[in-house]
This record gives C-alpha cells, sequence and structure tokens, in this order.
C-alpha cells in the first residue's frame, strides 16, 4: 500500500511535467523555474540541515568499538575498527563510506557437516545488501559525474575518462553505459527487497518507497531520452548552460517533452532531498559512533554543557551518616565521633 | 463415520497466531513477567532530592493498573524533554534524521533473536521514539501523519516505550552492523531519560541507583558490614592457603585504589573474582587501598540518566583524592568500563587532584600510556602486563579440570574494545581454552540479556529468550570440546549468565577472570593447595 | 503401502511442511526472518523448529526410545517455554503434526477404508504431547527455581553476614 501511494505520486508528477511542458508549453517553467527552484531548495536545505547537525554539541566520545582497542604495547590494535587518533579515524571513515563496510559485516555463520560428518561452523556471507547497495550508490555517482558534461564547457578530460571507462562495453547504439544498467539493478534489487521481505515490508514507510520509486523513474526517464526518444543534447546543454550562467534563451522546439520529464523528477529528487532520509549521505561523516577515535582515556573531551552542579553524594555527608558505626568497626575516619560531636 | 474434529480446529480457539496489525496498532501487553517492577517510593523521594532535575512525579504505581497516575502536564514534559535532548544530542538528531530502514540491524538484537517479536527489532525499537519525533518536530510528518511513519505522543505509546526500552540492554549490537552507526543503546538511554520525568521508571535500577549514592553500594550495606564481609573473605582465603592477608579499608596515603563491583563482595559467584583480586595484590605485594564510600564500579546511573551517571562516576576521583592515590585500579565489570572508557573524564575528569598520574605499574613499570587521561586502568590491562613480564607464579594445573571459554562483555567488547588483555590472562592459567563460534564472540559477542539493569528475576523469561543466542553458542562448545566453564570480566555477566548456562547449557560454571587466575596463582608462604576457591577439592584431591 | 511407510518416505517433506506450521504460530514478519534463515548461530529458533521436526518424526516411526524422543522434544519446548506463549500455545506445535497428518493423508485412508492406521499412530502423537507437557513443565520449575536461586546468590554474603550476627547474639545470651 505505501509502496503504491509512492508510485501514484510518482506518476503524478510525470503526468504533471508531460502535461505542463508538452501540452501547455510551458517549457520555459520547466526548463529554468523549476530546476532553478529545486536546485536552491537543495543547497539552502542541505546546509542548513547539515549545519543544524553540526551546531549540535557532541557530549560524549561514544564511537562503537569493532575491534581490539590500543592497550599494551604488545598487544595489536585493530586501527580500522577502533581507532585512537585522528588518521585513523579517517580511515575508518573512509572505508566506512567508500566501501560500506559495516554493511560489508553482515555475515551468517553456519553448521555444516565435514566429510566425517563431524560438525564444523562455516561462515557464508549476508553480502546481497552490500553488494547492491554499492552497486548502487556507485553508479548513482558515476551517473552525476557524467552529467556533468551538461554543465561544463570545455568539458573536463575527467568527465571524458569516466564515459570511456563507463561505457567500455561498447553494446548498442547510442552506447550503453554500464551504470544505466547497474543503477537499475541496484535500486530494483532495494525495492524488491522492500516488496518481497516481509521483515523490510513491515519497517518500510512511504519513506523509504518514494526515493527509491523516484530515483528508478529519472534513471527510466533518463534512458528512455537517450535511447528511445534520442533527444537532441546539444539543444539540451544550450538550455543547461544557460541555467547555470544565468543566460536564459527560449527553451528550443526540439526538445522532447521526455527531457521535461526527467528534469521534473531530477528537481523533485533535489528538493525532497534535505528533508529525508536521503540526508544519510550528509550524516554518516557525522555519526558520532563512527567518527570519533576511542580515546577519551588518552585525552580529554569537552562536554559544553557539562553541568559542574552536578555532584557525587559527598564522602563528609557519608561519613556523617555512618560515623558511628564506622568508628566501632575500626574503620579510619576524618573525624572522630568526638570530633564531630 | 463422524466426522473427525481437525486438531487446528480446537487449537482456533486459543489463537495461536497472532494478529497481523501494523506496529502502532498492535496492544501493549502489560502482563506480569513481560516488565520489571517499577520503583519504590522512598528510593524515588530520596534520589528527587540527591540527584534534582532528574525525576519528577515520585508515586506507588503498577504498570497493570490502566491508570499510570501520570502528571496532566506530562505529554508536555516528555516533549519538552525531548526536544531539549535534540539540542544537547548531536547523536540523537542524526540518529532521528539518517536511517533508511535499510533492515540490516533487523536480526541483530538478541531479544528478537530469541524472542521472535518483531518490536525488539533495532530498527523498530528506534522508531518507537522516531515515530513521536516525527510527529512532534517534523512538518512532514505532521501533516502526512502515519503515511511517514509519525504519530503523536499518547500514554498507549509511553507504555509502549516502558516495554521495549526496557528490554534492550543498551548492548549496541545492532550499532555494529548499521552502515550509518546508529546506536540504539543511545536511542533507549534517551528514552529512559525521557520517562524519568515523569516517573516511569523500574526498581532494579533505581534502588542500586539509590543505594550506591548513599551507602555506596548497590545493595545498602553500611560500611561497618562491609568491612565485615570483606573479613569473611580473607578468612575464606586463608582456608585455601593457609595465608592470612592484610585488606586496606579507608586508608590515606596508599599509591591504587581499587574500585570493582560490589555485586563481586555480595554475589556468588563474584566473591570468587572478588578472593582473586585479594590474592592477586598480596602476590605481587601492590600499595592499595579499598573504599567503602566509593566501593561500587558498577554505575546504574548509566541505565537511568547522564547526569546520575556522572554524579555516581564522580565519587571515583572524589575518594581517590581524599586517599591520595596516584591512581585507579578498576576491577571486572562490564558497563562500569564503559563509563569509564567513554564517559567518566569528559564528566568527572575536571575532579582529578594534582596528585593524580598516569598510572604506571609499580611491579613491571610498564607506564599505561592508554589511560594517562582517567588515571584508571583495568584489571585485565594491568594483570595482562604482569603475566608478559613473568612476575606471576602460576600453576595451570591447578585449573586442568576447567575447559574454558570466554564470554565478552558487551560493554568492554563495543564501547571499549578489550579483547586480547583478558584472552592472554586467560590463556596463561588455564590449559584448555576453546572459543565460541565467531560471529557470537568479540565485537560480535551476544548479551547475557541482562545488561543495562534488566538482570531481575521477575523478567526471567525475556532474560532467557534473550539469552538464547549466547547459550546456543555456549552449547555448540560444550558439545563440541566439553567445555565446562565460562569466564567473563563483568559483574553483572557473573550473575546472569548462570542461569542462562543453566538452561541453555547445563553443566557449565561461570567464573570470573581473576578467580582462575588466584586458582592458578602461588603466593609466597602459602600451604599445599587442595581446593580452589570454591573450596572445591583440586585436581588430584578428589577423594579427600 | 502403509501409513509409516509413505510417512517414512516423505519425512523430509513432511518435517519442512510441520515446520512451516510451527513457524506459523510467531508474528508474520518474524516468521519471515526465521524461515528464510536456518543457521544455528544467527538464527536458533528456527534451527530448533526444523531440527526438532526432522528428528521427531523418525522417532515417531519407530516408536521405541522415549529418551530420544525427550531429547529430541527439549530444545523447542524449552525455546516456547520462555517465550510469550501461554502454556497452550507453546506446545500447541505437537498437535500442528496431526493437522499435517490429516492433511496430507485423511482423504486417501478415509477412501481406502483404513483410517484407523491414522487412529493409531496419532495415539504416538498424543505421547508427544505428554511428553513434551512434562518438559515444558520442567522447564517452567526450573525458571522459577533459577529466580530463587538468582536471589540466594547475590546476597549469599549478606546472608553470611546476618548468620553471624545471630551466632553473636546467641553467644551473649549463654554469658
Amino acid at each position: 500500500m505505501k509502496a503504491i501511494y509512492s508510485l501514484i505520486l510518482v506518476l503524478a508528477l510525470v503526468v504533471i511535467a508531460t502535461l505542463g511542458a508538452g501540452a501547455a508549453k510551458m517549457q520555459t517553467i520547466f526548463a529554468y523555474c523549476v530546476p532553478g527552484t529545486a536546485f536552491a531548495i537543495f543547497v539552502i536545505g542541505f546546509v542548513a540541515k547539515v549545519i543544524g547537525w553540526a551546531k549540535r554539541p557532541v557530549p560524549f566520545r561514544i564511537p562503537t568499538t569493532g575491534g581490539q582497542q590500543q592497550s599494551l604495547d604488545w598487544i595489536v590494535q585493530n586501527k580500522w575498527d577502533n581507532p585512537s587518533t585522528g588518521p585513523q579515524t579517517a580511515m575508518r571513515m573512509l572505508l566506512e563510506v567508500l566501501t560500506f563496510r559495516s554493511l560489508f559485516r553482515n555475515t551468517k555463520v553456519l553448521l555444516k557437516h565435514d566429510d566425517g560428518k563431524n560438525p564444523i561452523v562455516a561462515y557464508v556471507s549476508a553480502k546481497w545488501l552490500w553488494l547492491f547497495a554499492l552497486l548502487f550508490h556507485y553508479s548513482f555517482l558515476v551517473i552525476v559525474v557524467r552529467h556533468m558534461r551538461l554543465f561544463l564547457q570545455p568539458v573536463p578530460q575527467f568527465i571524458v575518462a569516466v564515459e570511456f571507462v563507463d561505457s567500455v562495453l561498447q553494446i548498442y547504439t547510442p552506447i550503453v553505459y554500464q551504470t544505466n544498467l547497474l543503477i537499475l539493478a541496484g535500486a530494483g534489487f532495494l525495492l524488491a527487497r522492500r516488496l518481497l521481505d516481509a521483515k523490510l515490508r513491515y519497517i518500510s514507510l512511504v519513506n523509504d518507497y518514494f526515493p527509491l520509486i523516484l530515483i528508478l523513474s529519472i534513471a527510466l526517464s533518463g534512458m528512455y531520452m537517450r535511447y528511445i526518444a534520442k533527444v537532441d543534447v546539444m539543444a539540451i546543454k544550450d538550455v543547461v548552460m544557460g541555467l547555470t550562467t544565468f543566460k536564459f534563451k527560449a527553451v528550443p522546439a526540439s526538445i522532447d517533452v521526455s527531457f521535461f520529464v526527467h528534469i521534473s523528477l531530477v528537481s523533485t529528487l533535489l528538493a525532497y532531498f534535505p528533508f529525508s532520509k536521503l540526508m544519510h549521505f550528509g550524516g554518516v561523516f557525522l555519526s558520532p559512533t563512527r567518527n570519533l577515535p576511542n580515546d577519551t582515556r588518552m585525552h580529554h573531551h569537552e562536554n559544553p554543557w557539562n553541568n559542574p552542579d552536578i555532584k557525587p553524594h559527598s564522602y563528609e555527608a557519608y561519613e556523617d551518616e555512618f560515623r558511628e558505626p564506622m568508628f566501632e568497626a575500626g574503620l579510619p575516619l576524618e573525624k572522630t565521633p568526638e570530633e564531630a560531636a | 463415520m463422524a466426522k473427525i474434529i481437525k486438531p487446528d480446529e480446537m487449537l482456533r480457539s486459543i489463537n495461536y497466531t497472532p494478529p497481523a496489525t501494523d506496529w502502532m496498532e498492535t496492544p501493549n501487553d502489560l502482563s506480569p513477567g513481560r516488565f520489571a517492577y517499577p520503583a519504590k517510593l522512598d528510593k524515588m523521594e530520596y534520589l528527587i532530592h540527591e540527584i534534582p532535575g532528574q525525576f519528577g512525579n515520585p508515586r506507588t504505581w503498577n504498570p497493570t493498573d490502566d491508570d499510570w497516575q501520570l502528571p496532566p502536564n506530562w505529554k508536555e514534559i516528555v516533549v519538552n524533554g525531548f526536544r531539549e535532548r535534540l539540542d544537547k544530542y548531536r547523536s540523537l538528531k542524526i540518529f532521528m534524521d539518517i536511517c533508511v530502514r535499510c533492515g540490516a540491524c533487523a536480526d541483530k538484537c538478541h531479544f528478537f533473536i530469541g524472542g521472535g517479536d518483531p518490536k525488539n527489532m533495532p530498527v523498530l525499537r528506534a522508531e518507537l521514539m522516531r515515530s513521536i519525533y516525527r510527529g512532534e518536530f517534523t512538518l512532514a510528518g505532521k501533516i502526512l501523519g502515519k503515511l511517514t511513519g509519525a504519530r503523536v505522543m499518547e500514554e498507549d505509546v509511553l507504555k509502549e516505550w516502558f516495554l521495549y526500552f526496557y528490554q534492550c540492554t543498551e548492548c549496541r549490537r545492532c550499532s555494529l552492523f548499521c552502515p550509518y552507526g546508529i546506536d540504539t543503546a543511545e536511542v533507549t538511554m534517551m528514552a529512559r531519560e525521557l520517562m524519568h520525568l515523569v516517573g516511569i521508571n523500574i526498581n532494579w535500577i533505581m534502588e542500586p541507583v539509590a543505594n550506591c549514592t548513599r551507602t555506596g553500594n548497590h545493595l545498602g550495606i553500611q560500611p561497618h558490614a562491609f568491612k565485615d564481609i570483606v573479613e569473611f573473605m580473607v578468612d575464606d582465603i586463608e582456608t585455601i592457603t593457609g595465608k592470612r592477608l592484610n585488606v586496606p579499608l579507608n586508608e590515606k596515603g596508599h599509591e591504587v585504589i581499587f574500585i570493582t563491583p560490589s555485586g563481586d563482595v555480595f554475589a556468588d559467584p563474584g566473591i570468587y573474582t572478588f578472593m582473586g583480586y585479594l590474592m592477586l595484590f598480596d602476590a605481587i605485594g601492590l600499595d592499595y587501598t579499598l573504599s567503602t564510600y566509593a566501593s561500587e564500579g558498577g554505575n546504574f546511573g548509566m541505565f537511568t540518566s547522564a547526569d546520575t551517571m556522572k554524579a555516581l562516576n564522580g565519587k571515583m576521583y572524589a575518594e581517590a583524592n581524599r586517599l591520595g592515590a596516584k591512581w585507579i585500579l578498576g576491577g571486572e565489570c562490564g558497563h562500569m568500563w564503559r563509563v569509564i572508557n567513554q564517559y567518566m573524564d569528559t564528566m568527572n575528569g575536571g575532579m582529578q587532584g594534582p596528585q593524580m598520574q598516569t598510572p604506571v605499574s609499580p611491579i613491571t613499570g610498564t607506564v599505561f600510556k592508554n589511560a594517562k587521561q582517567t588515571k584508571m586502568v583495568h584489571i585485565a590491562e594491568f594483570t595482562a602486563d604482569l603475566i608478559k613480564h613473568g612476575k606471576l607464579n602460576l600453576d595451570k594445573s591447578r585449573n586442568s579440570d576447567i575447559i574454558a571459554t570466554f564470554h565478552d562483555s558487551c560493554n568492554p567488547a563495543r564501547g571499549m574494545g578489550m579483547f586480547d588483555e583478558p584472552r592472554y590472562v586467560l590463556q596463561n592459567v588455564v590449559e584448555n581454552f576453546h572459543e565460541m563460534p565467531l560471529g557470537t564472540i568479540r565485537e560480535q559477542t551476544f548479551c547475557c540479556a541482562g545488561g543495562s539493569g534488566l538482570n531481575t528475576d521477575e523478567i526471567m523469561d525475556i532474560r532467557m529468550r534473550g539469552g538464547l543466542p549466547r547459550g546456543n553458542a555456549l552449547k555448540h562448545v560444550v558439545d563440541k570440546h566439553g567445555v565446562n566453564t565460562m569466564a567473563c570480566v563483568c559483574a553483572i555477566d557473573r550473575a546472569t549468565l548462570i542461569p542462562l548456562a543453566d538452561y541453555w547449557a547445563p553443566g557449565v560454571k561461570i567464573t570470573g577472570l581473576h578467580e582462575l587466575v588466584a586458582n592458578a596463582l602461588i603466593l609466597d608462604g602459602e600451604q599445599e593447595r587442595t581446593m580452589n576457591l570454591r573450596q572445591e577439592p583440586l585436581p588430584g584431591f578428589e577423594e579427600e | 503401502m502403509g501409513l509409516e511407510e509413505r510417512i517414512a518416505e516423505r519425512s523430509k517433506e513432511l518435517a519442512e511442511k510441520w515446520a512451516v506450521l510451527i513457524l506459523g504460530t510467531y508474528p508474520p514478519e518474524t516468521q519471515a526472518v526465521w524461515k528464510e534463515n536456518r543457521e544455528r548461530f544467527s538464527n536458533p529458533v528456527g534451527h530448533a523448529i526444523l531440527k526438532a521436526s526432522s528428528e521427531l518424526i523418525p522417532l515417531l516411526l519407530a516408536w521405541n526410545d522415549a529418551e530420544a524422543v525427550a531429547g529430541a522434544l527439549t530444545q523447542l519446548v524449552k525455546i516456547r517455554a520462555v517465550q510469550d506463549f501461554a502454556p497452550s500455545q507453546a506446545l500447541s506445535f505437537v498437535f500442528l503434526f496431526k493437522k499435517l497428518l490429516r492433511q496430507e493423508f485423511l482423504k486417501e485412508l478415509s477412501a481406502q477404508g483404513s483410517l484407523e492406521e491414522l487412529l493409531a499412530f496419532e495415539t504416538r502423537v498424543d505421547n508427544l504431547a505428554v511428553i513434551a507437557f512434562d518438559l515444558y513443565v520442567a522447564a517452567r520449575d526450573q525458571v522459577q527455581r533459577m529466580r530463587v536461586e538468582e536471589v540466594k546468590r547475590a546476597h549469599v554474603n549478606i546472608v553470611r553476614r546476618a548468620n553471624l550476627m545471630a551466632s553473636d547474639v546467641t553467644a551473649r545470651k549463654a554469658e
């Protein structure tokens, strides 16, 4: 049901863009106003959200330690999973952000039997989620980088290189980028999991289905433009360059309506991004269980709101209460009962 | 022929399949055995006075009653408290914002694995709070409501929090697998703080907090009685070794103050571990004192609120200063060490007196650089160093009847990372050691299901189902290697693993690490040992 | 072919089906997790269910070793004894095997006029239920016993001191 709501929402967006730019001839609005506004919302929203997080204090250093701590010299520290210095923590973060290390950890233990029928413990990985999440995110990144060619003149060598590698298989005309297929596979898997796995269906919300369906639709509309509508890329680049340099020109009539669908969906994604779970992209860098070294026995960490008025029940109060029996038991005292009296 | 009634027609009347409702619509089941008893009124009245600002609405109440006697403005108190904590903790704010519900954590919680209640999936446990965050603090949640998983604070939500945030042991296993490091322990801590504001609490946590505040130990034992009890253990050591040890209490001018959980002083089998510490200190001639005022290393404040944790923890430095100790040696305890490793210096570092110095082992000269700020060393680190330098005279054969495995306690594992030190010690004092399967040890260790103040007997069923993953891994090494002893470095473990093992892997004895150390340890001038610290015959002396 | 032979022939399939019925007593989203993962350490409950159903069918057929039957039942009964079930619900899993037997064989046997075979076999399942009942009560007793013992252990040295006080008192009286 939640997935259907999300699908309806995305289809509504497609219809609006098709009708708006196609039938109602509001190309200018859909080419300039919508993406421009969406981009502004994205940037401002993203920055505001990150600032909102960053200005909140981190009162305690609470890394989740995933390996041996730094202790005695002869005990080997697991520096990547239990860092105690800045560079080690940076390494942990890099592995986390670039390779999704925590998801990779998702191993399962299995009891198997060897040939002699003795039980042995074996490990199988439950790495599908990791693999498809990685495919999805990296495809997304490559696709974003490839699209940068529309925003930059001249096109940097780096982008050309990415395009070359991405199309290295040289199949179909126009040449198919592998990432187009991979992102469909990745997003498709992530969506299928949510729909088919009862456990995930139970925990999933509209907030989970909507972005996945939206991204799938963006990918599909993009592929439609390239492989079926075979849109006029140079005309589109003119429009995009106009948008980025604030030199707005009349929208050429040669641009297929699919472009407006695509750009409306992208705009929706941009505008939706800062208010959604997609902010995990920014949040992962600030997560206090990952981005701090496990070093508070070595170095002081300051809590800005540490309340100096919270004090332990004092020894004086304790001795006052129990002085007599302590004295009788021969425990050392600050004041003997006579002195206290 | 008469129609034969199908067995499930009979069973259907008992309704064995729970209704397939969405989690928000599933009603709270507050039948006895599903919750721990609420705090006693006198303890709460004492604490409200002693640690202000943490606790509200003291009263006698019963979770099975419909009316929980909440203050009229309880909703406002909880929502405002929530907002305040969102501003005080980046962790909370981020954990509320960025969960993508990928499901990686769902089958990582021992309570879910053993019990199967979907609300014990970590993601859903956090959603119990996140849904309120959306409903009360985000625009989309306010407008779209349930569609976006949002709801507003209601009495039933509070009851649900009581049920499920007291079914989380703050073990952080889920956090390890989360791609964003979302830590349910942190969420649970916040939820419990909010519940305290309106008087929702459990006695098993609040009574120890009150007792530790007042008397220094969790049972509320007064200092003179505490001294007697330490003397019993000195008597027992004399019986076993023929040696009478001198144990300084509250004495000034010693180099080290030793602090361990008070469970080690009162409870079987922690007492054998405590005897082990005393024997170790005698063997190396350590210049130390114990304190009756700071006789509780464990800190149930951690399961209550940050300020309560701070107030209890402050006693350690206060007493080190008063007695003039240069550094603090800490005994075997789980959450005590998460507090020391991740909170102590931040909270109370400013209390350290000028006499405190970076800990140096007086026996080996090793400088504990990793403790230079807190000035507090874990006894497993300390003993590992002693053994490495050959300073202990050990006779492993006294433990030759023991086939040991090691249980990593959650907090030293995922809130500290102490794995190899206790293993090194253990392997030097026992002859036979076998690890439980990977995936159930070290950073992936399974909880004893009694952590975070849930080690009370009225929820034994919950503990047993939560203990199944650990018990099951233990059973495996029992069957495969004949393991008969599980060592651990946590006082709560020493209490909770006994029924756990009794139920899931019968025949396994639970010991602290230093009980086994002291069994093997040869003291100067001791008599021939014929029994272990439990006064059971040593191998080779069984007939006597 | 008699009923027992047919059960023996299909024992693996029947064990699976029985396990699925038992899993049906848990919430649907839990079933999903426990069904797909049969590993002992990450899914001890799912593993125990399948293990019990696979081991019990041959034992029911052989029906000559009560101890082995109890052994095969123990883990699952112990698990269900501490999961949020009423006693009837906890032990319903045994009767689910009767349900399965009737579902699979009732029509056929009825048509052949050999229903007694099924009734005879079901007697064994009834006996299985009685054995499970013993185990269940033992498990519940154990839980209660552990509660008491835990409280005693927690106070062992306090009690010792209290006793010491008592002996002091009597000593004084004797003077």
